[in-house]
């Protein structure tokens, strides 16, 4: 049972070939195939980790582009506001300088109308006083009659004048 | 005839006793090492891949001590070389 | 028990062919056959076959690695064939009508035998002719015969372990099967199987660290 013979010999040969065939058909292919699988995966690593990388910076660059157009945006419309304000003091001020002169013509036409007032309302009154001479040259002889008259004159010289200055008034206002 | 009984007699008992007490010293051995292992599992079971292996090489080495003594005890009842002195 | 263990059935020349030989052909001839089966359209996408075998290379390529980081892959179809062939040559003890080729001691002695020899065939491929002989020597010339011993006690303590494990295995199987041929066997007979598959790894560990001793530079077992 426990006994060396030469058989030995066959199986040390045995074993020899075994190794040399395994290696042949065995350990060589699938090294290679691991060895190459393991490139693979590691050139696929990389290329992600590039790819990555690229998209990283693409990212980046798209967001500092967005922040730039932001800010030109803000810039802009900063720059419109204030021309907007600008425009809107100006046309304020034309506005009320407008108005400053409108209304200073209409005080000098409304001067110059009280000034053209009161030199007819002298004419009138000159008319008037004329008339009223005139009148009482006519009516001398009845002195009743005269102080009666001479009233009426008055009260229709006055209501004259009144109703003129009125109307002009009025067209003033 | 007769002190060739005695040797036979002689050689299974030596070859029993032999597997006999040659079994329990590597036994006693093999779970010293077992439980210094777990030990050593139990406190990091991180490194229970090296301490397995390590373990396995020395329960190897252990148990050829064990054997041993079988292959002898074997041989004795066998391949008893001295068989053939005595039964010329 | 007599017919247990191996008979010589004819001769080729001087040598002998025992019913070892046969078995040892045909667990030669499986082995090959299917990885030639397998690694003939081999795929980058594996399948389930495949997978296995790369599984085993790539535990093989792990084991070396951790032993002899450097320059231990050329051990590969060494290492790897002597675990493939221990390990199916174990199971073959299993298949009726076939003997385990480990429990004949040929086998075993011729398995370490050549881990012998490799060990300073590799040390000697590795580290150049002065740089091997010098690890004879390396803490004192004392230890020079001790070294030696060691190498030839550690070859026979491969083998005698291997053959011992497989043939005590297949005892206990057949005085099981001769007590009671039925069912009794059949527990034995799994515990069979795991005892061949980590007597394999054994080796192969073994096989291993003394090779990896033989080629990194520090120290020997």
């Amino acid at each position: 049972m426990i006994s060396i013979d030469r058989s030995i010999i066959f199986q040390i040969i045995n074993f020899l070939v075994l190794v040399a065939l395994l290696f042949r058909f065995l350990f060589k292919p699938v090294v290679q195939a691991l060895d190459k699988r393991s490139n693979h995966i590691r050139e696929e690593m990389e290329k992600i980790e590039k790819e990555k990388k690229a998209a990283e910076e693409m990212r980046l660059k798209y967001e500092e582009e967005s922040k730039n157009i932001q800010i030109k945006f803000q810039e802009m419309q900063e720059l419109a506001n204030q021309e907007a304000v600008r425009i809107k003091s100006k046309i304020i001020d034309e506005a009320y300088q407008e108005s400053e002169k409108i209304k200073q013509t209409a005080e000098e036409k409304a001067r110059i109308e009280i000034d053209k007032l009161y030199s007819e309302l002298k004419l009138d009154i000159i008319d008037i006083s004329t008339e009223m001479a005139a009148k009482l040259l006519h009516e001398r002889i009845d002195i009743s009659k005269q102080d009666q008259l001479i009233e009426q004159l008055l009260e229709e010289a006055i209501g004259k004048i009144e109703i003129k200055s009125d109307v002009q008034y009025g067209q003033q206002q | 005839m007769q002190g060739e009984i005695l040797f036979l007699c002689v050689t299974v008992f030596t070859a029993g006793f032999a597997i006999a007490i040659g079994v329990i010293f590597p036994a006693l051995g093999q779970g010293k090492a077992c439980s210094k292992a777990l030990e050593g599992i139990a406190r990091q079971p991180e490194a229970t891949g090296p301490i397995s292996r390590t373990l396995f090489v020395g329960l190897a080495l252990l148990e050829s001590l064990a054997i041993y003594v079988l292959v002898v005890s074997l041989i004795l009842l066998f391949a008893n070389p001295l068989l053939k002195y005595v039964f010329k | 028990m007599e017919n247990l263990g191996p008979h010589i059935l004819f001769m080729i020349g001087p040598l002998p062919v025992t019913t070892t030989v046969i078995a040892t052909w045909l667990v030669m001839g499986f082995l090959v056959l299917v990885s030639i089966l397998i690694t003939r359209k081999l795929q980058f996408l594996p399948g389930r076959l495949q997978n296995l075998l790369e599984l085993f290379v790539e535990g093989i390529m792990n084991m070396i690695d951790d032993m002899a980081p450097s320059r231990g892959r050329i051990f590969l179809p060494l290492v790897g064939t002597l675990a493939l062939f221990i390990g199916a040559a174990n199971l073959t003890g299993l298949v009726p009508g076939l003997e385990a080729p480990t429990s004949d001691f040929n086998t075993a002695l011729a398995l370490a035998l050549i881990v012998f020899a490799a060990v300073p065939y590799y040390g000697v491929k590795i580290q150049g002719w002065k740089n091997y002989l010098k690890t004879y020597i390396s803490p004192s010339p004392v230890m020079a015969p001790f070294h030696i011993i060691s190498e030839i006690t550690r070859t026979f303590s491969l083998a005698l372990r291997l053959f011992g494990n497989i043939l005590g295995e297949e005892i206990v199987i057949a005085i099981l099967f001769i007590l009671a041929p039925i069912f009794v066997p059949v527990p034995m007979m799994l515990f069979a199987i795991f005892t061949g598959v980590i007597q394999a790894y054994i080796f192969t560990i073994l096989t291993i660290v003394y090779l990896s001793a033989a080629v990194e530079k520090e120290g020997e077992t």
